[in-house]
């Protein structure tokens, strides 16, 4: 375990040394990532500025659903869906068999190595809206809902772990497909929208299927009190273990179907 | 001397032509997108007691969203992003030394690839969004009208995109003023909403710009709310945003490379 805690923290550490090694660059990337990301809040208050906006949310509401999102898929993208993005390169390159040389655990040292400071800024903006948008709220926090919430997240995490699963096992037999990869971030824009916006199949599919539901109006729901059905929850964590072990088994069977021919 | 352009616009278009899965993944993709836009917007039309929202009715604001989903990449370029990648690897010093007008041979490969997004792109997705979306035709000759608008507006964009990747010379990490630069275009072409969305007062200043004739202004073109006349208008006022943009781009372009080492990073 200290050895996969030791190789943890020398990765964190060489890639903070990166990321702030070009001060100017870090800078508009900072710039870049704040501006991307207040965009969205901005539409938000235009569109409630000429509409009554969606039913059942308030204009601080969606703030806080979006921010939800937000911080759970940068805390994917620095960790179990970042596997995808480190490891794309490499396969593309033919250059993934360095990570099978290495004497870790391959899908362990695949998630280790996933980290990246550059979503750093996008988990910092994602609170500094969520804080925002409480304090305007006015609500009262209880300590199941926050409970609820951050375990939430944490199964959100478990389903981009099985979406990098399967995205990883499809890029190891074609590693130059990488624009599939625009289909994910399409629909990933389901996560920003309340679900009961959407049709039955719709809300169907986004929490059993691509379960995106779950990193952002599931959470919401439960900290801003508009679902009281914890029993749900249950049924959320099974879809989050199933999810764990399709990525974990997607993996696998990738890595023992890789050819390391590049693309 | 148009052979030789047209070299770079056909070049770009076998280049697009070698990578065909993209073109099967944006058939995949856009959809998605533009079920996504009707989705959001008939909630919000449902839950407002108005039948329009800033001038649109609900047909108007999904057929908006429609025509910038399956046209609306007509105008979006990687000129800046190429030239960039160009600085920081210190190969531009090789192409500034090729025999041709270094912008207009840019400019031809950008038009290449938007003619090939036209054709392999936009017109399978316009017949989706026809058959499962009922993306209407409002008028024919307005929907030829607004295409033609839309190729001044990529010319526009193209200018534009030119001139701002002079910054690229100072910082040479170009990808986060990329960003910046792609985020900027589409919020205030009216990509991600019609203009008329927003406040009043940023409404009259986005006027004196030219990003809302790029997408805005050829929508609304399609959407037949301009008499003949108007469109007219419209193109002239964008051939003039093209004649400035190319003249300011000339000029600090002159002044940049004097100053340019040529090193990369």
């Amino acid at each position: 375990m200290n050895k996969y805690i030791d190789v943890l923290v020398r990765h964190i550490l060489m890639d903070f040394s990166e990321f702030f090694s070009h001060k100017q660059a870090t800078f508009f990337q900072f710039f870049a990532d704040f501006f991307e990301f207040f965009l969205q809040p901005l539409l938000l208050y235009f569109i409630y500025n000429i509409s009554s906006g969606f039913q059942g949310w308030e204009i601080n509401e969606m703030f806080f659903l979006i921010a939800t999102a937000r911080i759970s898929l940068s805390l994917a993208g620095s960790s179990v869906l970042g596997i995808v993005f480190s490891n794309l390169w490499r396969l593309k390159s033919g250059n993934f068999h360095q990570v099978l040389l290495k004497p870790f655990n391959t899908i362990i040292y695949m998630i280790i190595g996933s980290f990246n400071a550059y979503w750093i800024m996008d988990i910092t903006s994602g609170f500094l809206l969520l804080i925002y948008s409480i304090i305007k709220l006015k609500i009262q926090i209880t300590l199941l809902g926050t409970l609820s919430y951050f375990y939430l997240i944490f199964i959100s995490l478990l389903c981009y772990y099985g979406i990098a699963g399967i995205l990883m096992n499809f890029f190891f037999k074609n590693p130059r497909s990488e624009n599939i990869l625009d289909i994910f971030w399409t629909a990933s824009r389901f996560s920003n929208y309340p679900l009961n916006i959407f049709p039955n199949v719709i809300k169907f599919i986004l929490t059993f299927i691509f379960p995106i539901a779950l990193s952002s109006y599931y959470p919401a729901s439960y900290f801003l009190s508009k679902s009281a059905d914890y029993s749900l929850i249950i049924v959320f964590s099974i879809i989050g273990l199933a999810f764990a072990i399709i990525g974990s088994y997607a993996i696998k069977d990738g890595v023992k179907n890789h050819v390391s021919f590049g693309g | 001397m148009i052979n030789k352009y047209s070299e770079f616009f056909k070049m770009e278009i076998k280049e697009d032509l070698a990578d065909r899965s993209r073109f099967i993944l944006w058939i995949i993709s856009k959809p998605i997108s533009m079920m996504i836009n009707i989705l959001i917007w008939t909630a919000i039309f449902s839950n407002s007691n108005s039948l329009s929202i800033g001038g649109f009715s609900i047909g108007q604001t999904i057929n908006y969203f429609l025509f910038q989903a399956v046209f609306g990449n007509i105008i979006f370029n990687n000129i800046s992003e190429k030239i960039g990648a160009k600085i920081y690897s210190g190969e531009l010093s090789t192409s500034l030394l090729k025999p041709v007008n270094f912008s207009i041979s840019m400019v031809s490969k950008s038009l290449g690839g938007r003619f090939f997004s036209l054709i392999y792109e936009s017109i399978p997705t316009h017949a989706i969004a026809m058959l499962f979306f009922g993306m209407q035709i409002y008028n024919k000759p307005a929907i030829i009208l607004s295409i033609i608008s839309l190729f001044l507006g990529l010319l526009i964009n193209c200018f534009f995109s030119l001139s701002w990747s002079l910054l690229y010379f100072k910082t040479l990490n170009y990808m986060p003023l990329e960003r910046i630069k792609r985020f900027v275009i589409q919020f205030i072409s009216g990509f991600y909403l019609p203009l008329n969305f927003f406040p009043l007062a940023l409404q009259n200043v986005l006027k004196f710009l030219p990003f809302n004739f790029l997408l805005y202004e050829p929508t609304k073109i399609f959407l037949n709310i301009y008499s003949f006349k108007e469109i007219l208008g419209v193109m002239l006022i964008q051939i003039v945003w093209i004649i400035v943009l190319y003249g300011t781009f000339n000029f600090f372009f002159k002044i940049t490379l004097k100053k340019f080492e040529g090193v990369g990073a």
